[in-house]
């Protein structure tokens, strides 16, 4: 079909002027931190200094820098090799089940804390990781253990920030998991019992390849949401802290915009930050790359 | 059968304790904000002696001190203009990447795509240079369209979804029957789309409601700061010493509105997001 000429202004208006916003304001400020992180930018005079690589070579010397890298890759595989295994095993239990009435109940419970905002979380977390009246080490007593500087110790203060995004995190890939596994048609499910296979069986050559394209949905939205959620739980519960122990690259760059004015290093960090994703995607989709089997 | 039941009962004692385990946290908030300080102190489960004065204390004191008139009037403003143009753009944009059969359809949505997958953080410091340049710096303006440009991959991600699963039969009765382009999409596809436009409104909703981190860095007018920014500062003006049940009290007055938010559209929000992600 031939587009007549008010077809096509449609199409140009309705592309072009939501993308003409998002590429104005979003695309080209990103690329544009490529240019930024060559300056020396401090915030004020617009005089800018072309220093070349000199804020990469600085962050290349910088132990914090590293860190709030090591850091990154500590939360996201924390999360993936925490709260995804178990919000899938938490699906199939929910769906396979029939018993289990008020699975919906659990469904829209655990979903809550991801509308409530990472800023209220931290600060309820934060009562919770007292050491001295804080839950974690009420319950902790009870079966006899020291109680734990949550926060205070800079070998415990990442598995805190972990612990809090795993909490946060699970009822939202339940919700993905649960969809997933309740779309696969129940008849593939019978001619597998006729044959003989197992329970175990059938969630391995069955239910996981038919939601193998969720996983990978759900592991590449963690590459982005990693960065944000990371930024507003450690801005807020630890501020880096203690010793920029818990400091990961978002909050890193934000600090130092805000407390040192560092903007050309803040935009080289923010550069290595776009390719730490990128590369994350590109690799996430190429490992996880395998034949989508159609129902 | 009796094996089954017992599998059942498993799974309910898992579902049980990780339920108390969300709650219990929201409950200590809740509670803390009925406290004064020493009943705080004095351990969390302690009952407050007189719940009702300490409530009436800690919220009057909480929405006098971080002047949460004024940051609900900001967020209100900057929250619903950013919605009403986050939803205009995207439904648009969407709409066309999932119906009009565009030529360059792929390269368009994988531009959309790179934006859910840059990190907005990466423009920073290109957004603060560019807001002072146009002069949009300390306004709620650049607040406005910033988190609009930011929120639209979101949006487009859920809506181009919802747009490929409308029936074509219903845009070709309307072309038959002589009607424009525009008008298809106004008066046929936008009406059916409502579902889709609720759940990426309200997902954008709670990101601006609890947005901060472009406010401390573009506004410095204490009039034009957002609740969010105003709940921070408890957090770091007061540093330990903090009153915990005048801020678990702001808390409350903060996510107040996502609580109602959450029990009216549950289904939606949750439903929502699954839409267009899982083929079937």
């Amino acid at each position: 079909m031939k587009k007549g000429r008010s077809e096509k202004l449609f199409d140009g208006v309705m592309t072009g002027v939501p993308t003409a916003f998002f590429v104005l304001l979003y695309l080209l400020p990103c690329v544009a931190g490529l240019f930024f992180s060559m300056t020396d930018f401090g915030g004020y005079s617009l005089n800018l200094e072309f220093v070349g690589l000199r804020n990469y070579k600085r962050l290349l010397q910088d132990p914090v820098f590293f860190k709030s890298i090591l850091n990154y890759f500590k939360l996201y595989l924390g999360v993936a090799l925490i709260c995804f295994p178990l919000s899938y095993i938490a699906a199939l239990a929910l769906t396979k089940n029939n018993r289990i009435k008020e699975r919906n109940f659990y469904r829209i419970l655990f979903f809550f804390p991801n509308t409530v905002p990472t800023l209220i979380l931290a600060i309820m977390w934060m009562t919770m990781y007292n050491p001295s009246f804080g839950v974690l080490n009420q319950v902790l007593g009870w079966f006899g253990i020291e109680p734990v500087q949550w926060l205070g110790s800079t070998k415990v203060v990442m598995i805190s920030v972990i612990i809090l995004v795993v909490w946060r995190m699970f009822g939202f890939y339940l919700v993905y998991f649960m969809a997933g596994v309740s779309n696969i048609p129940p008849d593939i499910y019978d001619s597998a019992k006729i044959d003989g296979a197992s329970e175990f069986m059938q969630t391995i050559k069955i239910t996981i390849p038919l939601t193998w394209d969720i996983i990978k949905t759900c592991l590449l939205f963690f590459v982005m949401t990693c960065m944000n959620v990371g930024f507003g739980t450690v801005y807020v519960l630890t501020q880096g802290g203690p010793d920029n122990a818990s400091q990961i690259i978002s909050s890193y760059l934000y600090l130092n915009i805000t407390k040192y004015l560092e903007y050309g290093l803040s935009s080289a960090i923010g550069v290595v930050m776009m390719v730490i994703t990128l590369t994350m995607s590109l690799l996430i989709l190429k490992v996880m790359k395998r034949e989508t089997y159609e129902m | 059968m009796k094996k089954i039941s017992f599998g059942t009962m498993v799974i309910r004692f898992f579902m049980v304790l990780w339920s108390l385990i969300i709650i219990v946290p929201f409950a200590q908030l809740f509670l803390t904000s009925i406290k004064n300080n020493e009943e705080f102190y004095a351990g969390l489960w302690t009952l407050p002696t007189r719940p009702i004065q300490n409530a009436i204390e800690n919220f009057s004191s909480a929405w006098r001190d971080a002047n949460m008139g004024v940051g609900i009037f900001n967020a209100v403003i900057i929250c619903g203009l950013s919605l009403i143009l986050t939803l205009t753009l995207s439904s648009m944009v969407s709409y066309a990447i999932a119906r009009r059969h565009l030529r360059h359809e792929n390269k368009l949505s994988n531009l959309y795509l790179i934006g859910l997958l840059v990190p907005a953080m990466v423009g920073l410091t290109p957004m603060f240079i560019m807001a002072r340049f146009i002069g949009l710096f300390n306004t709620r303006t650049i607040l406005v369209l910033l988190y609009t440009a930011t929120q639209i991959p979101f949006s487009v991600f859920l809506m181009t979804a919802f747009f490929r699963s409308i029936p074509h039969e219903l845009e070709e009765a309307s072309y038959i029957d002589g009607a424009s382009p525009w008008r298809t999409f106004t008066s046929i596809i936008l009406p059916l789309a409502r579902p889709a436009i609720v759940t990426a409104g309200i997902f954008a909703f709670l990101d601006f409601w609890s947005e901060y981190m472009y406010g401390l860095m573009f506004l410095t007018d204490k009039n034009k700061v957002t609740v969010a920014m105003s709940i921070l500062q408890f957090k770091t003006g007061n540093g330990v010493r903090m009153n915990w049940g005048v801020t678990s009290a702001a808390c409350v007055i903060f996510i107040a509105p996502i609580l109602l938010l959450y029990c009216l559209f549950q289904k939606k929000i949750v439903g929502g997001l699954t839409v267009g992600s899982v083929k079937g």
